[in-house]
């Protein structure tokens, strides 16, 4: 199937970025090959070779090398390229570096679509497209591809969105993505948040303003976002055939996803290859200290985010509860305008806010149920809804498997669901140095609140254009 | 003292079952640790006054029952444990932000000197290499109370 991805520079006219060359009684035209790095005529003879494929704003091909970040199209002001920004090959590919040093991987807007087994997908296989592949939202539906709920903010598509490649750390007072610095927590006892500038609250809902420090746009990431970067994983572990653009890759299917701290030992829990450095608390990890830092990104790759498998748990905005209700945050609500109190129409949680700003899925959804227990992600039927529109896409989009979604399969991590439903709830994702097989980045713990304190609830931040 | 488990893990190409623990509300993590897989045997470490959910995924649950170590299960565990092995990093970091390995191949010549007659240390070296002791003896101390807290 043709991708409509055009690149229109080089020198070379326009091409199509393919997985591989096309039949020809099928196709006419040039195609580039991500993992040949050449652009190939239809009759299969080579036009040229490319350094590099330079087009903007393409997820990539799932299993290939620079899937899952890409180049921004629209750098904002404050943002720098490094060495290799634009370089496919580079493990800087899609890293940007803002003026407080922090690094950023651009995330372009894609389509997905989950199998149902009757939609042309087997159960739980994911698909990715380029956003250039369907000319809009409604082309894309009318398929069974759907834009994630991560694309959506303050009412308009954001053509992608940059997220932290390392947890934050405090670099002189600012909330600083930066390799091997001394990950945030939310507790005194551990990197606390009140060391940063302003003095943020040391408990969950200081995450807010921390990610502040950085600059007013910035802010802690939604769990649409990390939702959208465990199918971006998901989506790569079923198409690579090696580790050679996949570090984490396990042939057997097993344990084919991102790797991480959480063994309690530096280490992790089905890797016993992969070490980390301390951070000082006993057994938290510098962040990015990986011995192979791309089996803990959520792309295999170098260029990905990294320790998005444990670590630290991090704070993910977006959906709340009350004593009565689940709520999932507005596609219209601007994330970064988020407030951290409990009474304003701007606030994350309490009556108000949720009133302004956030839609109800009411007292149970699917596989939530607020049954106060620990469940696992994953099952041989459908885990997460195929919808492309309304409150079951927006669901899926937060990570809300169906009903039948769980009980655990390895092709889930066996990442655990907290289905609880707690006044001022502040989910948490991905998991702590210690919590072992539950980690992942498809965990999602409920049982986290405003209010909480703990020496292993930290954040990143990110940025929509 | 820890309560040691064993069971038998449960992995196919669909699913993976591992012992369920309680949490730890200090980190939301679980409270407890997989000490090692030694033959297909998993040892957990359950720290005092933590109880075992009842509730354990029923591929693994006939196979877990509390035991008592013996010594040669303990030996097999340090030596397979990633937690032993980073107490024992801990122990070597912290001799070093004291000694050296010059240091204490220095201590090591003069001891052995000594023990056998072959030399005399000076008053100096005695306080040196008893300083030098109590050093490392309160550093293997402390690895001996760290593997104590995981029931080995």
């Amino acid at each position: 199937m043709r991708d409509r991805n055009i690149v229109e520079n080089q020198g070379v006219p326009e091409y199509a970025t393919l997985s591989k060359v096309p039949d020809a009684t099928t196709w006419s035209g040039l195609c580039f090959i991500q993992d040949t790095k050449k652009v190939y005529r239809s009759d299969g003879s080579i036009l040229t070779e490319l350094m590099s494929d330079v087009s903007t704003n393409y997820i990539g091909i799932a299993g290939s090398v620079g899937f899952g970040v890409g180049i921004c199209p629209n750098m904002p002001g404050g943002f720098s390229k490094l060495s290799g920004t634009t370089a496919l090959y580079s493990d800087n590919y899609g890293n940007y570096q803002f003026s407080d040093g922090s690094i950023m991987c651009w995330i372009p807007a894609f389509y997905y679509k989950y199998g149902t087994g009757a939609n042309g997908l087997a159960i739980n296989v994911v698909d990715i497209k380029a956003y250039n592949y369907y000319n809009n939202v409604a082309d894309a539906n009318a398929l069974g591809y759907a834009l994630p709920r991560a694309f959506y903010n303050a009412g308009a598509i954001q053509p992608g969105v940059f997220v932290d490649k390392y947890l934050c750390s405090n670099n002189g007072g600012i909330a600083s993505s930066i390799k091997l610095g001394l990950p945030l927590s939310s507790n005194s006892a551990h990197n606390p948040f009140a060391g940063l500038n302003g003095t943020p609250a040391n408990f969950n809902y200081g995450a807010i303003a921390a990610a502040k420090t950085r600059g007013t746009r910035f802010f802690t990431p939604s769990v649409f976002i990390y939702h959208m970067l465990a199918m971006l994983s998901l989506a790569h572990g079923q198409a690579a055939t090696s580790t050679a653009a996949c570090a984490w890759y396990d042939a057997a299917g097993v344990n084919n996803f991102p790797k991480g701290c959480n063994n309690n030992a530096l280490g992790d829990n089905n890797d016993t290859t992969l070490t980390f450095i301390s951070d000082g608390y006993p057994n938290c990890a510098k962040t990015g200290s990986a011995s192979n830092l791309a089996k803990t990104t959520h792309n295999g790759q170098a260029c990905g985010i990294a320790d998005i498998n444990g670590n630290m748990f991090e704070i993910a905005l977006g959906m709340t509860a009350d004593t009565t209700n689940f709520y999932l945050l507005k596609t219209s609500v601007d994330i970064a305008a988020l407030t951290a109190g409990t009474t304003l129409a701007t606030d994350a949680w309490g009556a108000t806010g949720i009133a302004a700003q956030y839609d109800s899925i009411g007292a149970t959804y699917e596989s939530l149920t607020a049954s106060s227990t620990t469940k696992s992600i994953g099952s041989a039927t459908q885990v997460f809804s195929a919808a492309v529109s309304g409150t079951a896409w927006a669901a899926a989009g937060a990570g809300i498997p169906l009903v039948g979604g769980t009980g655990g399969t390895n092709m889930f991590g066996s990442d655990a669901l907290y289905d609880y439903r707690l006044d001022t709830m502040c989910p948490v994702a991905g998991g702590a140095w210690n919590s072992s097989s539950s980690a992942g980045v498809w965990l999602l713990n409920l049982s986290t609140l405003r209010g909480n304190s703990y020496l292993s609830v930290g954040f990143r931040s990110a940025l929509y254009l | 003292m820890p309560t040691i488990y064993s069971y038998q893990k449960y992995t196919d190409q669909q699913i993976s079952r591992t012992l369920q623990l309680p949490e730890d509300p200090e980190t939301l993590g679980p409270l407890g640790t997989e000490l090692a897989t030694i033959d297909g045997i998993t040892y957990v470490s359950l720290p005092d006054g933590a109880v075992l959910p009842s509730e354990q995924p029923a591929e693994i649950a006939a196979s877990i029952q509390p035991i008592t170590l013996t010594d040669a299960q303990k030996i097999a565990i340090k030596a397979g444990s990633p937690h032993v092995k980073l107490i024992e990093k801990r122990m070597i970091e912290q001799i070093r932000s004291r000694y050296t390995i010059d240091d204490e191949m220095y201590f090591a010549r003069i001891g052995v000197g000594a023990s056998n007659g072959l030399y005399v240390p000076t008053v100096d070296e005695m306080q040196a290499m008893t300083v030098f002791g109590e050093f490392v003896e309160a550093v293997r101390q402390w690895g001996r109370d760290q593997r104590a807290l995981l029931g080995l």
